[in-house]
């Protein structure tokens, strides 16, 4: 057992999962119809429809989503550990083009991501897809830097103890409201106005935690797949 | 009202030119391009949501995945020692008979020819590792038994050449004939030559009309008996690679084309 870590937290999620899906039968039944689209803006204080329902009516689905995510991260990173690594990795023939133009598209891209994430609930957007922008903008930095390097600054703070966690922390949005009295998987922290930032709290929080989850992943399918298969 | 359509119609038709590309990489910049269509027609169809996934995965993402991919498969590695003549590099181009059956093949499977020169006893060495597709570079010895040999595209023969002082008469029977060999880069050989090194070597034809040129008076030039032309020389693991190649070159000469090439680079 190279991970006790890890093994406890994936007994702990399968236990929490299959505990959700067998033992609780009070799963929100919101059927959602075109004429509630209204009144979904205003219960989950969410303008953007498609984040209301998916983050909101819909949590159910999405918090499986981001399982099979995961599950996809974990197989990809598993089977590919196994595999030698190519020595060439750290080498980087690209041009001064690149290197100077990624110095100035790496915080705009990662701004972009950010935006697409803290502003899912009002404009198009949302945590999936902001989290895939800012890998996309790391890996343009591994272009321009090298592998080695922007590995080493992110395992420095710890990205990989957090891939762990996040999922946990998103099941446990999930489970939060039962403890408020709420049904499972219902928003549960105040709505505000809709349309702004803070007009719907507990989508932007889960809209953060996808976020940060899709971004760490994405990095770490990315990293085994040009360590391991590849040369960048 | 009609970008929508034109958008839509444009989806089957990048997918179709995409789909019949030779070349890995135009056909993966394809792919992106559909995404991206797709993205507006997302767009255009009021689920900017899904454009904005789309645009970010479809487009960006996944292009990228099937180029580091195609890094590693979409070309075809050739290792060799330059020759004038038979491949050799001009402004950045490989020139040469070799480097112009390499290109025509290359571009038949739909692969991106990548040459890295290396010093001939080298060729081998990193062809037994499986670190190169095919050694090149005019190749007339025998190899390792594991390396797999292409028909023979030119004859060639042996020339030794040692400095008048240490000429042996009986150089034929010495089992120097039986290789070609010299120190280093071909380049090396040439300078070494020009600086009048004492040193001993055994060229191919096409090295030795490149030696030729410079002053040998001092220099012995032996001709040797050899049974063989140039070829090239596949990795252990790819035989199949081989034969394709061979196939490749017999098409050439029935063709004609061989011939053409040899004369215009040799004439």
């Amino acid at each position: 057992m190279r991970h006790p870590a890890r093994t406890i937290l994936a007994i702990a999620l399968s236990l929490l999962v299959c505990g959700i899906v067998v033992f609780d039968l009070t799963i929100p039944d919101h059927p959602v119809r075109p004429d509630d689209a209204s009144l979904l803006a205003t219960t989950t204080g969410a303008s953007n429809l498609v984040s209301a329902v998916y983050l909101g009516a819909r949590l159910y689905d999405t918090l499986f989503e981001v399982l099979v995510f995961t599950v996809a991260v974990i197989g990809v990173c598993f089977y590919l550990s196994e595999r030698p690594s190519t020595a060439r990795a750290t080498s980087i023939p690209e041009s001064h083009v690149l290197q100077a133009s990624a110095q100035i598209l790496f915080p705009l891209i990662l701004l972009l991501g950010l935006y697409l994430t803290l502003f899912g609930h009002i404009s198009p957007g949302g945590g999936f897809s902001g989290g895939v922008v800012a890998a996309s903008g790391l890996l343009l930095c591994v272009m321009s830097i090298g592998l080695d390097t922007v590995y080493r600054r992110l395992t420095g703070a710890g990205i990989e103890r957090l891939e762990w966690a996040l999922p946990m922390m998103i099941v446990a949005v999930c489970v939060l409201p039962m403890i408020f009295g709420r049904p499972l998987l219902s928003n549960f922290l105040p709505v505000g106005r809709a349309g702004h930032v803070f007009g719907s709290p507990s989508i932007l929080l889960l809209n953060i935690l996808i976020g940060l989850k899709v971004l760490i992943g994405s990095w770490m399918v990315l990293h085994a797949f040009i360590r391991h298969r590849g040369e960048i | 009202m009609i970008s929508r359509a034109v958008l839509l119609v444009l989806l089957p038709i990048i997918a179709g030119i995409s789909l019949f590309q030779r070349r890995r990489l135009t056909a993966v910049i394809g792919m992106g391009l559909f995404s991206l269509v797709l993205t507006a027609n997302y767009l255009l169809h009021s689920a900017p949501d899904v454009a904005v996934t789309e645009a970010a995965i479809g487009a960006a993402l996944v292009t990228v995945i099937y180029m580091l991919a195609i890094r590693r498969t979409g070309r075809l590695l050739v290792v060799a020692d330059e020759v004038p003549g038979l491949l050799a590099f001009e402004a950045d181009q490989p020139v040469g008979v070799e480097a112009e059956i390499l290109g025509g093949f290359a571009r038949r499977l739909g692969l991106d020819l990548s040459i890295q020169i290396v010093p001939y006893q080298d060729v081998e060495i990193v062809l037994l590792r499986g670190d190169a597709d095919l050694g090149a570079g005019g190749l007339s010895a025998t190899f390792d038994a594991r390396l797999h040999r292409s028909r023979e595209h030119l004859p060639t023969a042996w020339v030794h050449l040692c400095p008048e002082e240490r000429f042996d008469p009986h150089l034929g029977d010495s089992p120097i004939a039986e290789r070609c060999d010299y120190p280093g880069y071909f380049s090396d050989l040439v300078e070494a030559i020009q600086r009048n090194d004492r040193l001993e070597a055994t060229l191919d034809m096409a090295r030795f009309l490149a030696v030729s040129r410079i002053d040998l008076s001092g220099w012995r030039v032996t001709r040797l008996p050899s049974p063989q032309g140039y070829a090239f020389v596949a990795a252990s693991r790819r035989k199949h690679l081989r034969d394709q190649l061979t196939d490749y070159i017999d098409e050439l000469e029935r063709s004609g084309a061989l011939d053409d090439i040899i004369r215009r680079h040799l004439a």
